[in-house]
């Protein structure tokens, strides 16, 4: 059976999402000690926002004792790319979260891998770390990963292929929420600017771009105004004003602006079956957010039988989704390459 | 110091470098095929210049074209492949050729935004550093049979925490992000980019961003006053 792995960011999320049917959970720390001397923009792992982050490691303790009492492992995302300069920082935050009990390490710095190599640690090998191919899956199992986080640029068809070269590797995929046009682990914009005012922490904790653009979602036509007073400023969201031109007539202006924050990938499961993980993305939405789509997730996993019909599955995960979040899905994680696999 | 030029195309070669860089680093479509590469090894032979093959990062369905054409450099000297996928390094080393890590892997934060913390000193030294270079990281890549890797002349500057690594330094153009979903590709018949590119322009952004086929990039003419690091330039003509 394929493993829902479900972000958390607090006690309350984790046991919210193991009720809903969570079968792993992954979380981030982000101190106060971290903040004083790196913000939350360098922060130690790739959710550059308070909200979406533990508070300290005795918080973290308590998310993998409540894990660990429904048998439900636990990783911490420690996936940045750090500076010889961070690198006290860095270990001294990992030997805290190892003594927690954490059960694997999510990681892409090759420094890190290296480290946590040596100390057997079970890793998860980030999507930043691109795995695009077989013979990247062969470098890093040489390097000792036991799990492969697939980028979200990946197609159904080249997943598929690299889920059956994975030889004692497990594959991660993502099936849902933040899907951006560029790939995360090549991807140096800078996150997470406007948290550095109180006003956008403010904002951010109260989750003001989550709750705007959910309401555009609902009614697309309020997209526009909402996301100018609460929309986020990361550069792939930013509405650019385009200048010159290249051969041809392309729709550029839709690539930017605000992004919807339900991507949805549940009918690629269908296709998907070779994978042992899905992963929900999100670990800054409410843990309302995170508990539905858990629900969701799973309904449509349980549902996937073998005399089920492509078809059938589709129409099915499609009422499914309309039914936990009271409208159509529209945001597929695995648009283009449906297009061009046909 | 050693000058070096980036050509996608085996066209005409200026003159004044003493080796040429070919290739692609963002886009597997792109990536010229064996022919092309051929002529630019002869090219540069022509003008007595070094070759450096530029390889993106790959899917299955390209990595083997590629190979290809790393196989051509075999025995050629002062040769070089640029990684941008660490997938193909075993087969690089096992032909004896010189792996160097390519702009992708260098980890260098690069979005101009960074300009904006330039008070808080620690995270803006951070966002100087380049994370591959962290003792480390760079001891790892060194095992792994590194000795050079290739940096874009940030619009920070950079701190060099090299102890092993020959560092090279690409300019004008900074690369920032790049994309499998190229909004100037059909998806099937794509070969070459379209010539041209378009400037993104925003009042949060410091510098306009230059989109040239699937991949983003700002442009910075001022190179650092102190190269002593850096023992190589790699200039994009485009």
């Amino acid at each position: 059976m394929i493993r829902i792995v479900a972000p958390v960011s607090s006690v309350n999320d984790t046991e919210r999402v193991i009720a809903a049917g969570a079968n792993e959970v992954y979380a981030g720390v982000l101190t106060s000690s971290w903040k004083r001397q790196y913000l939350n923009v360098a922060a130690a792992n790739r959710r550059e926002y308070s909200a979406a982050n533990l508070r300290s490691y005795p918080e973290l303790a308590r998310v993998v004792s409540a894990a660990h009492r429904k048998r439900i492992p636990v990783a911490v995302t420690f996936n940045s790319f750090y500076s010889e300069r961070q690198y006290p920082a860095v270990v001294t935050e990992l030997n805290l979260a190892l003594k927690t009990g954490v059960d694997a390490v999510i990681a892409a710095d090759l420094g890190l891998i290296c480290r946590l190599r040596k100390m057997r640690t079970p890793i998860h090998l980030s999507s930043g770390a691109t795995v695009f191919n077989s013979l990247a899956l062969d470098f890093y199992r040489a390097q000792g990963v036991s799990r492969v986080i697939l980028p979200r640029h990946l197609a159904i068809p080249e997943i598929r292929r690299l889920s059956n070269s994975k030889k004692g590797l497990e594959i991660e995929v993502f099936i849902q929420n933040t899907r951006c046009i560029n790939i995360d682990g090549f991807c140096t914009f800078l996150h997470g600017l406007p948290e550095i005012s109180i006003l956008g922490r403010i904002a951010k904790r109260m989750r003001m771009d989550y709750l705007a653009m959910t309401a555009a979602e609902r009614a697309p036509w309020m997209k526009k105004y909402l996301s100018r007073l609460f929309g986020s400023t990361s550069a792939c969201s930013l509405d650019y004003a385009i200048e010159g031109a290249v051969e041809g007539n392309y729709a550029l202006s839709s690539l930017f602006g605000p992004k919807p924050v339900n991507h949805c990938g549940a009918c690629a499961l269908y296709d998907l079956n070779a994978v042992d993980c899905i992963k929900i993305v999100g670990r800054e939405n409410p843990s309302e957010k995170k508990a539905r789509d858990v629900t969701f997730m799973r309904r449509v996993r349980d549902s996937l039988k073998p005399s089920v019909s492509r078809t059938r599955f589709t129409a099915h995960a499609k009422r499914l989704f309309k039914e936990t979040y009271g409208y159509s899905c529209r945001n597929c994680y695995y648009p283009e390459w449906k297009k061009r696999s046909t | 110091m050693e000058k070096a030029i980036h050509l996608e195309t085996p066209d005409a070669i200026p003159s004044g470098y003493d080796r040429l860089y070919f290739g692609a680093e963002f886009c597997e479509r792109s990536m010229p095929d064996v022919a092309q590469t051929s002529k630019a090894i002869g090219l540069a032979a022509k003008h007595s210049l070094k070759f450096s093959l530029v390889t993106p990062f790959l899917t299955d369905a390209c990595i083997r074209k590629i190979i290809c054409q790393v196989r051509l450099l075999k025995g050629l000297p002062g040769s070089e492949v640029v990684i941008n996928d660490l997938g193909i390094l075993n087969t690089v080393a096992k032909l004896g050729i010189t792996p160097v890590l390519g702009r992708l892997l260098t980890k260098q934060k690069r979005g101009p935004r960074i300009a904006c913390l330039q008070r808080y000193r620690e995270v803006y030294d951070h966002y100087r550093s380049v994370p591959v270079l962290s003792r480390a990281s760079e001891q790892y890549i060194a095992e792994m049979g590194f000795r050079r890797l290739e940096l874009d002349n940030v619009a920070q500057g950079i701190i060099s925490d090299a102890q092993e690594m020959a560092l090279s330094l690409h300019y004008p153009y900074v690369y920032v992000s790049t994309t499998r979903l190229c909004p100037f590709s059909d998806g099937r018949n794509c070969t070459s980019c379209r010539p041209g590119h378009v400037l993104l322009k925003n009042r949060h952004m410091p510098l306009p961003i230059i989109l040239k086929g699937n991949t983003y990039y700002y442009r910075n003419d001022k190179l650092p006053d102190k190269l002593e690091a850096i023992t190589r330039l790699v200039y994009h003509p485009w």
